[in-house]
């Protein structure tokens, strides 16, 4: 019970601070999915998968940065992989368990992006600070409107974290605990190059243009070269 | 007027546009958040509290640029509320470059500077972890943190003419040489994940097909814009499926 209350507690805090990093404190490297990740694999003792789900979110993050909260699908993605690390539950690059830790980590990616889109909307739709411009206070009450906002987006942050953390750490232990296949090998090497492969593609596209597909042709024919000769 | 403003102030401007994200709206975006980040500059600059109440109204307009050029903007803004400029020429100024700095910005650190660092900090991957961390870390932040705190002083020293200096840093020919390059390194990295993933693997042949269709389907999806993010937790949930029948 006792080490239940502090992962929560844990998770709520640092989540929290992540989540307000991405939204308040200025969008530094520390909330990138390959950082969390990477420290997630370390912890867990499993640093390759760590580096596998780090850089297939990584990637699809830098393909497309709006329609999901990447920062929030890492923190579910690499909370759960903790905590079930310290269960003793392995994963593995591309394996059921891996798979369901991405799927069920973008889609609350999605989910929350909706959600804050949606309240953005509604705070549109009525302007809660419209007075704030002719306030006699002047620019005392920006700065209460700052930390009244930043306050909220910790709590919300928090409680989202640990939501999202249980979500995806009780998806993926049903599949890896639970779920008795016998699986094709060929298949976790397969979505273990897909993943991250698909990420690249995507990510060449965001670069726009037609002709950026042709210049990362050139950067396959080279380091195939290269290959060949070592 | 001008030398009221110390660069402890500016400091202290730029630390607080750390937070010029926090009262984001749909109408107002981020101006909200301008006005507290800049307001220990202003009240030096206006300590009578009237005059600093209608200062604050030149901000009463959707302000909109990148959070991490944010600072070059205030910096020349405070340079030209201290020259006691028009709130029209003010207001045309947090337009015109509020919006051309979010356009440089975004191409500029979300395609190239974010890809650039993870591709660095995968190479460095081979001396272990904590490395590709710390690489990824310092490669992202060193960039904008320097720009960020550098920015207000310049911008404080130019004051509306800093967009054109800037211009010269970040120009739209750099941004593409910039781009041409992280494509050309983005297929050296498509190759490293293929090879080292395979070279366990005696029988290799069916990943070749497998690779080029997830990077057609890529290219396809991506056409669509966001479309793939929606159909990308679908496919994974087909995989899952797949893996249990095959």
């Amino acid at each position: 019970m006792v080490q239940i209350v502090t992962i929560v507690a844990v998770v709520f805090i640092l989540g929290a601070i992540l989540l307000l990093e991405r939204r308040c404190l200025g969008k530094t490297a520390l909330v990138q999915p390959l950082v969390l990740c990477l420290l997630a694999g370390i912890i867990s003792g499993e640093e390759t998968t760590g580096i596998w789900l780090g850089i297939s979110l990584q990637l699809l993050s830098i393909g497309q940065g709006h329609y999901c909260n990447w920062v929030y699908a890492s923190i579910a993605a690499s909370g759960a992989f903790v905590v079930l690390g310290l269960y003793d539950v392995r994963f593995g690059p591309g394996t059921l368990a891996s798979i369901a830790l991405v799927l069920v980590s973008i889609l609350l990616g999605i989910i929350s992006d909706s959600a804050e889109r949606r309240l953005l909307r509604g705070e549109n739709a009525a302007p809660p600070d419209a007075e704030l411009w002719r306030s006699e206070q002047g620019v005392e009450a920006f700065a209460s409107l700052i930390y009244r906002r930043v306050l909220r987006g910790f709590l919300l942050g928090g409680v989202q974290s640990v939501l999202g953390v249980a979500l995806a750490t009780g998806l993926a232990y049903v599949v890896a605990e639970k779920t008795i296949i016998q699986l094709n090998p060929l298949m976790p090497v397969a979505v273990a190059i897909a993943i991250p492969i698909f990420g690249v593609a995507v990510t060449l596209g965001s670069l726009s243009g037609r002709a950026y597909p042709f210049y990362a042709g050139i950067g396959v024919l080279f380091s195939m070269g290269v290959w060949a000769i070592i | 007027m001008n030398g009221n403003i110390t660069n402890r102030d500016l400091l202290k401007v730029s630390a607080r546009l750390a937070l010029i994200q926090s009262a984001w709206t749909m109408s107002s975006m981020q101006s909200e958040g301008f006005v507290y980040c800049l307001s220990p500059a202003l009240q030096k600059l206006f300590p009578e509290k009237k005059r600093l109440l209608r200062v604050v109204n030149h901000y009463h307009l959707p302000i909109n640029t990148h959070p991490f050029l944010v600072s070059i903007l205030a910096g020349a803004i405070l340079k030209m509320e201290s020259e006691k400029k028009s709130q029209r020429e003010i207001a045309s100024f947090l337009r015109n470059g509020g919006s051309g700095l979010a356009a440089l910005g975004d191409s500029f650190f979300h395609a190239v500077l974010a890809f650039a660092s993870v591709v660095a900090a995968l190479l460095t991957l081979i001396w272990g972890s904590v490395a590709g961390v710390i690489a990824l870390v310092l490669i992202y932040n060193s960039v904008h943190l320097l720009i960020r705190v550098s920015g207000i002083f310049i911008g404080f020293e130019k004051g509306d003419a800093t967009l054109s200096e800037f211009g010269k840093w970040i120009d739209s020919d750099k941004t593409k040489a910039l781009r041409t390059a992280t494509a050309v390194v983005g297929g050296i990295l498509m190759t490293l994940i293929f090879l080292i993933t395979t070279s366990n693997l005696v029988d290799t042949w069916w990943i070749a097909p497998v690779s080029a269709i997830t990077i057609l389907s890529g290219f396809v999806l991506n056409l669509k814009r966001a479309f793939w993010v929606y159909v990308l937790p679908a496919f994974l949930f087909l995989v899952l499926i797949l893996e249990v029948i095959i």
